[in-house]
């Protein structure tokens, strides 16, 4: 009898994911203009679980500062970037497109047109603006996938991303058209666009936590599909796997959890498409595997990036989607060179 | 035992073949001769369920058409001539695939599965490679891993589109002996495609010849190919010649052909 691993039962890459994941989020948590050490952290967040204690020893202010600031802009951090690089691995395995990513289908274009009329019409600060770019990501991806599913004859795949490309050109078109004839309004749209994880309170991550929980627990379930999809829809469809459906749940769960982190985070780029490649060249293919650290390391990687970006030149606050891609894209580079065999 | 009735198929209105009745008894290999374009692979694809075309394929005399596509995969393992094989996937993780059919979507692979794997994996002597990639492998290992994805589906019916087409020549040889093996072994029956016709000869119990939008030969490779048959339906010049040791051997020959003798029957 051989003894061999496989992906399913590789639990140690959980572990380590999982130790990392917690790792970032202390750094997180200690690191900014006040230091609070971890024993602080630890009495602050334990007392508020009901009956766990007090946090009698620490100072009013510093639980003021992780509790109210830092917690929850450090949890939306994980949420926002494990739900990115979790969606932009399913889109590549789905799409079988090395090259997809969370706003593939035309999410970009709608979200940018939704928060661009929001904050035309009701200022930067608007309550609206999550709802608008909530409900122009979806709009958009649902007639991405009508006019891409309409023409089903032949590939599926490419006519759902080109119509994809069209839907996004169309969209862009009407975002720069709104952009111009509101231009007191180009600064708000620009920074949404580049994307900020600040928040006020509790309020963001209890809105996109609900999605963000359906959508990678979907994803999450149906990993193994995403394994079988990659052998291409014929022998997929050969093993007993109802493709068309499959495909349509996975798209449906990525496109709602991005649509859903993208309204209160903007559009921060490269997480989704960069981390699910790092992944892959450290860790194999397999989307069994792939999943669940997908979400572990989009969302450390995002919080240390948040990180950076408080820190980089207080007191002011670096654009996280500048900080993503400047320190993203280089260390990327460095696997693809010195992991020999993998970039073929 | 597979049945197909009245079976036609046609892309973009062209007519690839029509009426086509052929019967497969269990146990049997039959391998599909014809020159490019005869729509052999279309037929292999129409039995697998995977091309939906008009006409009636029954297994055991239940219609495929009837079968949710999950059944059909628990008898039906289809290889096509250029199986995927994705790169960064390994060979264990690639031939647990083959459990699809018994898994629930939401479902990952039990310790039966996984023993079931490594059984087959040992079965085509591939348990050395388990870690390695599918991407990585030569031309040979990797026809005996696609081949342990098929049979770890534990089908009835293993349909082959041109199993042998990329391996050399020993490869070739080594591969139809164990897809015989496993026939024999597991009861198996085979449908394949095959160009090289002397190969097919060696192993097939039946050729059925298609050409032209139907079979117009069908027997024992004796009966199926002799060196008019073949000249009229590939335009090809052949000598056929019995080998004393059983069976035929198709050997081309350069000289031209006979006028009127290629006949491009469409």
């Amino acid at each position: 009898m051989i003894n061999v691993e496989h992906s399913r039962v590789l639990l140690r890459w959980w572990i380590i994911a999982a130790v990392v994941l917690v790792g970032t989020v202390l750094g997180g948590l200690s690191i900014g203009p006040v230091a609070i050490g971890i024993g602080d952290i630890w009495a602050t967040i334990t007392s508020h679980i009901p009956g766990a204690g007090a946090a009698g020893t620490v100072s009013q202010a510093h639980q003021a500062i992780i509790w109210d600031i830092r917690l929850p802009r450090v949890l939306l951090g994980v949420l926002v970037g494990g739900m990115l690089a979790t969606a932009g691995a399913a889109y590549q395995g789905v799409f079988r497109n090395p090259l997809a990513d969370p706003y593939l289908l035309g999410v970009a274009a709608g979200a940018g047109l939704g928060a661009t009329l929001a904050i035309a019409i009701g200022g930067g600060g608007s309550a609206l603006l999550p709802v608008a770019a909530f409900v122009g990501a979806v709009v958009a991806a649902s007639l991405t996938y009508a006019v891409g599913a309409a023409g089903s004859r032949g590939n599926t795949v490419t006519s759902l991303i080109l119509s994809g490309v069209a839907v996004a050109a169309f969209l862009t078109a009407a975002q720069t058209y709104v952009q111009q004839r509101n231009s007191e309004t180009l600064r708000e749209v620009y920074s949404w666009i580049l994307g900020r994880l600040s928040t006020a309170g509790w309020s963001e991550v209890r809105s996109v936590l609900p999605y963000v929980f359906v959508a990678s627990a979907i994803l999450f379930a149906l990993r193994r599909m995403l394994d079988v999809l990659a052998l291409g829809d014929e022998e997929a469809t050969a093993l007993g796997m109802p493709v068309t459906r499959i495909r349509l749940i996975i798209v449906a769960a990525a496109t709602l959890g991005t649509a859903a982190v993208v309204a209160v985070s903007g559009l921060i780029g490269f997480v989704g498409i960069v981390i699910p490649h790092l992944l892959r060249l450290l860790f194999g293919a397999s989307y069994r595997l792939l999943i669940p650290l997908s979400f572990f390391g989009g969302g450390a990687f995002l919080v240390a990036a948040d990180l950076f970006a408080r820190i980089a030149i207080p007191p002011a606050e670096l654009p996280i989607g500048v900080i993503t891609a400047f320190l993203g894209a280089p260390f990327f580079a460095l696997i693809l060179r010195t992991r020999p065999g993998v970039a073929r | 035992m597979i049945r197909v009735q009245d079976l036609s198929a046609s892309y973009d209105g062209l007519a690839v073949f029509e009426g086509i009745s052929l019967t497969v008894m269990a146990g049997e290999w039959v391998v599909i001769i014809g020159p490019n374009g005869a729509g052999k692979s279309t037929l292999l694809r129409s039995v697998a369920g995977l091309a939906d075309m008009p006409g009636l394929v029954t297994i055991d005399g239940r219609s495929i058409k009837g079968l949710s596509a999950r059944h059909r995969a628990q008898q039906i393992a289809y290889v096509p001539q250029a199986p995927a094989l994705p790169a960064g996937m390994t060979v264990i993780d690639y031939v647990l695939l083959g459990r699809t059919p018994y898994l629930s979507i939401l479902g990952s692979e039990s310790k039966h599965d996984l023993a079931t794997v490594r059984k087959t994996l040992e079965l085509l002597a591939v348990s050395h490679l388990a870690k390695r990639g599918v991407a990585t492998l030569s031309g040979g290992e990797a026809q005996r891993v696609v081949l342990a994805r098929a049979i770890a589906q534990e089908p009835q019916i293993l349909l082959l589109d041109e199993p042998t087409s990329a391996l050399d020549l020993g490869k070739q040889q080594e591969t139809m002996q164990i897809i015989d093996d496993l026939r024999s072994e597991r009861n198996l029956t085979v449908v394949s495609t095959m160009h090289d016709l002397t190969l097919a000869g060696q192993f097939a119990d039946r050729l059925l010849l298609l050409n032209g939008g139907a079979i117009l030969a069908e027997g024992t490779p004796g009966e199926v190919l002799t060196s008019e048959t073949i000249a009229r339906h590939y335009g090809a010049n052949v000598r056929v010649i019995q080998d004393p040791e059983g069976g035929v051997i198709v050997v081309p020959t350069r000289h031209a052909p006979t006028s009127g003798a290629v006949d491009q029957a469409r």
